[in-house]
């Protein structure tokens, strides 16, 4: 695909040819330089047939084997799709999923919108409607646009799922949108590169949590609205969130025109001027048979999928003196760290954005001094092992904080770990049925294999550094019950699927991203699990874990939430640069006493149940509008 | 396990022998061929073993989906077809298209068969070819190389013509007696693959083009047969290779431009309507955006501008060529010698391709698969020399014995004159039928049957041609789509032959080459409709001009409802204004003499306000009639909607004709009485006639509330005074009818009391 097309201008009619008038044609006629190339020097190649297949014995048959080949070419049509079978070992789509992506790809081509409830997998309908396209040769360029909260999810399904390699714009390998052929980005991002990103055509452009882009005044509408892409899906369970305008604004992004003007729209279909919330009762078959031709929309009670229960075990224990007063040091150690830091700065919203000073010079990498700082904080609630390791790896990189650092870890040795006696005395009251146990720290895993192990159980580590076979060999000895206690940290994790026999999951160390806690108990809750799934949840009493428990996570019932809800709410509260794990660690360190630390936390639990509460009442003004 | 094959190893002595050979052209679909190197039960396991075998594998076929391979180093290997088998085990991989294990031997394989040289056996006997390869045309006959007009239908084949099967047919050759070989020597040639792919709207289809050019006589060559690759050796590749490349790419490039041309313009074509449709819907919206003036000029003509380029890009068509494969191949040739009974000509045959090359004419060079041979043995293309035969001779005039000279371009067939005439079409041609591969062809022909109504149930595929059996306003069908070939006409041998094979169900025969008289004289007979060329012309052109039209008939429709509203406007307010003049002209200076004339006066009256109040119920109804007639809301293009039809109007226009002299009757009976009399009759008249009055004040405000000729701007057609002064005229014919009805209360008792006395005297 490298060498030049010469686009001759066709000898087509007048018609064809005049710009905007007619379909534009263009016939192409590849030049062969490759093949001129290898004639050009045949000498050097042409002494062995290893070298140059020319002179392979076997040539005529290759000759007639590739001749024979071309009966083997993709059909033309989407009567048969190639993206299930190829991504058989994957995913394995629901019958609904596959109606929804032969009508994208049969009916609605080239733009829809993907409007099934939540929790029916939107994620999985585009990757394979963009799977079965790439397949094809028809879309090489894509571009996945989501909220911050949901880029890493994207990238990892698409990896997992559809084993496509999705750059994110904040990584380093990203060289730029010009560059790239699929980019997932930040609906923020794409509003500050929009210039960037608008040089050139996509193939296609994806858009999560289309919603936001209701706003026909946002800049991210506008944005989009100037986006050129051949194919266009939007995804969103609430289509008309707030407005029957919002309807509007998403259908004229995949048909420009069908609805005319925004106002011809609002004289057409809107009773009520001022608020936009009710559709003319005499229209509203006619706007529902407008938003069929461009959306599908699948509802939970039409999908029949069989989930199985969750029942969720929070277990608090207080921590050993010891580990009281480590966690109390080592924090105020931390919180001093942090406070050096620079303020991040705050958008019109009262929203932390980018710090100015790193924005303005020089300079302290910020970013990179919290990733330390919650490694460290991700230590110290995991192990007193594991912080003692990341204690005496930082020393060794900062003289100036050595001694303090030293003794620190050195009081960490002698310290027990609460939470530890607390796994085994539950994986004792498991009676050796299998768990899956996450934690944060490869430390941590370590530690406890050896301990699960000296107890008389069986327990291997499943961690990011394996390799693909002696994954495949560690859940296929899991999987035959010679391991009980397989324990991952979340990196290792990607791909894995143990609902066949596992149907308890501990999280060991809590999570601060309650994505990451979805895809912990998505390893064995999902298609397939037959049994409830009980889920553990452990915390030291009165640390920040406790509370983010507590006031963060169980205020939203997130271990209970609709699958696919928790998108939709993180993507509301975090528009900004400072994502959920940040604005907790910034509660703990920037807080002075518990009850302050306990103040933040629960005010970022008011805005999650706010955002929870306005996605309930979006889903059901979708409902009345779309039923 | 169970054992149930053999082991097979790469053997080079051991050929791949394909059981049939490939098309010149093949589209994507699945091929149930296959080369006999391993037995599995899908064509893609039986790819992918015999490009395992040819690695140096050994292949065993485990099960009916799943197949297994020990490579030369060792390795081994599992493939599948099957899904399900896939998910088994992490070492299976499976063969799907699309899929890396399959791409990854494709790769390979094309790797390995794109560039390279090889020498293909003689693979027949030179005599028995030219035996086979070569007939004499009947004398009786002779159409295939009889003059034409240009104009004229070309030549349809006989049933015994030689060129039906593909050989050569010589005039005035006579039955062949003897053949003898005279040399033979080895030729080179090239032999190159294009993939070409199609894109459009609705997605993307891939189709391999062969093309054979002999560097000697510039002219094309069939496609060498798979089976002739089996026993082909390879050779280096010829010093001369780039050198031969580059002008048979040059060649290959000409002959390919009008088939991607005519596939490119068929798809734009096909998708024309819908891409004018979406671009009418942009280019409304802009409008009615510059008419609502939200945004800035410069935004809304950028945002079109932007947006009818999305378009495009939407529908766009694609059509790119590229080179696949190059091979050279040298194939041994001989030449021989043909004696028939009436003369003798020489014969180059390709032994390697098992083909007789195509007869040179001796005086312009072309070459052809038909010639006359003149009596002193000059073979000369029917163009040159056309013969005029009869049931027992034919004549020719040898242009070479009378020693005319070639003139250049004179040997260009019609068709083909037609083809360097087509310098500016304006939609897709019947030229364009003529270029398309048979894939396009195909593809065309399914898009023809839509077009015609019909619900296509299934396409069968035949080994000469697919049949579509399909409905057609619910009857069942069967559709052929024959392509005799350039120059060539459907014949009648075609139709009884398409007709047998329907079996007695309707037939249609779709062709872009004309039909012989005789075949529309069979087709008749048969009940088979022929869609040939001519029809084939009319329909493009219809298709081609279908939005315009469809645009233009919408106007026009437009026009003549505006036509028929403004029209019943004019008699709606000619009425009203009649009925207006009337009650004006009522006043009436004459008195009622007598009580009993009073009496009369006064039932008649009575009797006519009856009536009247009858038509005023009839004139509301028919206004708001009228008024629905238009729509409620300014249309895209901030027009007023008429959503009445003409006949639509006309039927109003009847009833208001009707409704209009039952009106002016009763006026004209209340007109005709004194307007003069005692009791209050005189009060109670002269109520009842201001009460009408402002009625049809009312009516005629009313009905000038919306101007249907202003109809381009739906604020200009609508009057908002006239509407007000509406209201205004029925709150005034309220309250006429108001003091008419209480004139009536003090006038009625009188009334009663005469009509009791004219009831009982």
């Amino acid at each position: 695909m490298d060498s030049p097309t010469r686009d001759r201008p066709a000898d087509v009619p007048a018609h064809h040819q005049q710009a905007g008038a007619a379909i534009p044609i263009t016939i192409g006629f590849r030049d062969p330089s490759d093949m001129l190339q290898r004639l050009a020097a045949p000498t050097p190649l042409a002494t062995s047939p290893a070298l140059d297949p020319a002179l392979d014995p076997a040539l005529p048959r290759w000759y007639a084997l590739l001749l024979r080949s071309h009966a083997l070419a993709a059909p033309a049509t989407f009567d048969t799709l190639l993206a299930p079978s190829v991504l058989y070992d994957r995913v394995r789509p629901h019958p609904y999923q596959l109606r929804v992506v032969e009508q994208v790809l049969r009916e609605k081509a080239p733009a829809a919108i993907l409007a099934d409830e939540v929790g029916l997998g939107k994620t999985i309908e585009a990757g394979l409607i963009y799977k079965e396209l790439a397949l094809r040769g028809l879309v090489s360029s894509v571009l996945v646009l989501a909220p911050k909260a949901l880029l890493s999810q994207w990238q990892d399904e698409l990896r997992e799922r559809f084993d496509e390699d999705f750059v994110l714009t904040d990584e380093k390998r990203f060289s730029g949108f010009d560059r790239e052929p699929r980019i997932i980005c930040s609906l923020p991002q794409f509003v500050r590169s929009f210039d960037h990103i608008a040089i050139r055509s996509w193939d296609m452009v994806i858009v999560d949590e289309a919603h936001l882009l209701a706003n026909p005044e946002s800049k991210r509408r506008r944005c989009a609205g100037l986006l050129r892409a051949r194919w266009r899906l939007l995804l969103t369970a609430t289509p008309v969130a707030n407005k029957v305008t919002d309807l509007y604004s998403l259908i004229d992004l995949v048909a420009p025109g069908k609805l005319g003007t925004r106002r011809e729209f609002e004289n057409e279909f809107v009773a009520d001027a001022a608020t936009c919330r009710i559709v003319r009762p005499d229209r509203l078959a006619e706007l529902r048979a407008i938003v069929a031709q461009v959306s599908c929309r699948t509802r939970r009670a039409d999908a029949e999928i069989p989930f199985a229960g969750r029942t969720v075990y929070t277990r608090d224990i207080a921590p050993t003196s010891a580990e009281d007063a480590l966690i109390s040091d080592v924090t105020n150690y931390l919180r001093a760290l942090y406070r050096r830091l620079p303020a991040p700065a705050r958008n019109q919203r009262g929203r932390t954005s980018a710090p100015a000073a790193e924005r303005s010079g020089p300079r302290i990498n910020r970013g990179a001094v919290i990733r330390e700082i919650m490694a460290l904080q991700q230590s110290l609630s995991s192990h007193p092992r594991a912080i003692e390791q990341s204690l005496r790896r930082r020393a060794e990189s900062h003289a100036d904080e050595r001694d303090i650092l030293l003794a620190l870890a050195d009081r960490c040795q002698t310290a027990a770990s609460a939470k530890e006696r607390l796994l085994h005395e539950v994986l004792a009251d498991l009676k050796g049925e299998p768990a899956l146990i996450f934690t944060l720290r490869l430390e941590t895993a370590a530690h406890l294999r050896e301990a699960i192990r000296a107890r008389g159980s069986t327990a291997e580590c499943y961690i990011g550094a394996l390799s693909r076979l002696e994954r495949e060999a560690l859940v296929a000895r899991f999987n035959a019950g010679e391991i009980s206690a397989l324990i991952a940290t979340d990196a290792g994790a990607e791909g894995l699927n143990l609902q066949q026999r596992c149907h308890v999951v501990v999280n060991y160390d809590l999570h601060w991203n309650p994505m990451r806690i979805e895809q912990r108990i998505g390893r064995v809750h999902r298609l397939g699990q037959s049994r409830d799934v009980s889920v553990y949840n452990f915390a030291l009493s009165d640390t920040i874990d406790d509370y983010v428990l507590r006031l963060l996570y169980q205020k939203i019932n997130l271990f209970t939430m609709t699958v696919g809800a928790l998108e939709t709410v993180l993507s509301e509260v975090q528009e900004g640069e400072l994502d959920l794990e940040e604005r907790i660690l910034d509660a703990l360190l920037r807080a002075d006493s518990p009850d302050a630390i306990r103040r933040e936390v629960e005010a970022l639990g008011d805005e999650l149940v706010g955002a929870d509460q306005r996605q309930h009442e979006a889903i059901s003004f979708t409902e009345r509008v779309l039923a | 396990m169970k054992w149930l094959f053999k082991w097979r190893k790469k053997d080079a002595r051991e050929p791949d022998t394909p059981r049939s050979a490939a098309p010149s052209s093949s589209a994507a679909k699945r091929s149930s061929e296959r080369s006999g190197g391993i037995s599995a039960a899908s064509p893609l396991l039986q790819f992918a073993g015999e490009a395992l075998i040819l690695r140096g594998a050994r292949v065993r076929v485990e099960d009916a989906d799943l197949l297994f391979a020990v490579l030369p180093d060792g390795a081994t290997l599992r493939y599948t077809d099957f899904a399900p088998r896939a998910r088994e085990s992490q070492d299976i991989q499976l063969l799907a298209p699309g899929s890396a294990a399959l791409a990854d031997l494709l790769a390979e394989t094309a790797r390995h068969g794109a560039l390279g040289a090889f020498e293909l056996p003689a693979s027949a006997d030179p005599i028995e070819r030219a035996r086979t390869g070569c007939g004499d045309i009947p004398t009786a006959c002779g159409r295939c190389v009889a003059k034409n007009a240009e104009d004229a239908i070309p030549p349809a084949l006989c049933e015994v013509c030689p060129l039906r099967a593909g050989r050569l047919g010589v005039l005035g050759l006579g039955r062949i007696r003897d053949v003898r070989e005279v040399r033979r020597w080895q030729a080179q040639s090239v032999e190159l693959t294009f993939r070409v792919t199609y894109r459009d709207r609705h997605g993307r289809y891939d189709e391999w083009l062969r093309f054979g050019w002999d560097p000697m006589t510039g002219q094309p060559l069939p496609p060498i047969a798979l089976a002739s690759l089996a026993h082909a050796r390879v050779l280096p590749l010829p010093p001369t290779a780039r050198d031969l490349l580059a002008p048979a790419l040059a060649e290959a490039e000409r002959a390919l431009q009008p088939r991607q041309e005519a596939a490119a313009v068929f798809f734009a074509q096909r998708d024309n309507a819908e891409y004018q449709r979406q671009r009418d819907d942009l280019l409304t919206t802009a409008e009615r955006l510059r008419r609502e003036s939200d945004q800035a000029p410069d935004e809304i003509e950028r945002s079109l501008a932007m947006e009818l380029t999305r378009l495009g890009d939407v529908f766009a068509v694609g059509v790119d060529a590229e080179l696949e494969s190059a091979v050279f191949i040298t194939t041994p040739m001989a030449e021989v010698t043909v004696r028939g009974g009436s003369g003798s000509l020489t014969l180059h045959l390709d032994l390697g391709r098992d083909v007789v090359a195509p007869l040179a004419c001796a005086h312009c060079g072309q070459f052809t698969q038909a010639a006359v041979l003149c009596r002193q043995g000059h073979l000369l293309c029917p163009r040159c020399a056309p013969a005029r035969t009869t049931s027992a001779a034919a004549t020719v005039s040898c242009p070479v014995c009378e020693g005319i000279p070639a003139t250049p371009g004179s040997s260009a067939s019609p068709r083909s004159r037609r083809g360097k005439a087509r310098t500016e079409p304006d939609a897709l041609t019947v030229t364009h039928l003529d270029a398309m591969t048979d894939e396009t062809w195909r593809r065309f022909v399914g898009w023809y049957l839509e077009q015609q109504q019909c619900a296509i149930d299934r396409v069968e595929e035949r080994e000469s041609a697919p049949i579509w059996r399909l409905r057609a306003a619910g009857e069942p069908l069967i559709a052929l789509a024959p392509r005799p070939g350039i120059d060539r006409a459907l014949g009648d041998v075609e139709v009884r032959a398409a007709a047998a094979s329907a079996r007695g169900s309707a037939l249609w025969l779709i062709t872009s080459s004309p039909a012989a008289p005789e075949a529309h004289a069979t087709a008749k007979q048969f009940g088979v409709r022929i869609i040939d060329r001519a029809e084939m012309a009319r329909f493009l052109a219809t298709a081609s001009q279908a939005h315009t039209q469809q645009r233009i008939e919408a106007e026009r429709d437009t026009l003549a409802r505006i036509a028929a509203a403004t029209a019943l406007h004019t008699t709606l307010l000619d009425t009203f204004s009649a009925l207006e003049h009337m009650l004006a002209t009522a006043e009436n200076a004459d008195r009622v003499g007598s009580r009993s004339a009073l009496v009369a006066a006064a039932t008649r009256i009575e009797a006519d306000c009856q009536t009247a109040e009858r038509a005023f119920l009839a004139w509301d109804t028919i206004l708001a009639e009228w008024i629905a007639a238009f729509g409620e809301r300014e249309a895209r293009d901030g027009s007023l909607a008429v959503l009445l039809t003409p006949s639509a109007f006309d039927t109003l226009g009847a009833r208001i004709a009707h409704l209009r002299e039952a009106t002016l009757a009763a006026f004209a009976s209340i007109a005709a009485t004194p307007g003069d009399g005692e009791a209050g009759y005189a009060v109670w008249r002269k109520a009842v006639l201001e009460a009408f009055t402002a009625r049809c004040e009312s009516l005629r405000w009313r009905t000038q509330i919306i101007t249907p000729a202003q109809w381009r701007d739906f604020s200009a057609a609508h009057d908002t005074q006239a509407a007000a002064q509406s209201e205004s005229s029925a709150t005034s014919a309220r309250y006429a009818a108001g003091r008419a009805a209480k004139a009536y209360d003090d006038f009625a008792p009188r009334i009663r009391t005469g009509k009791a006395i004219a009831r009982h005297g």
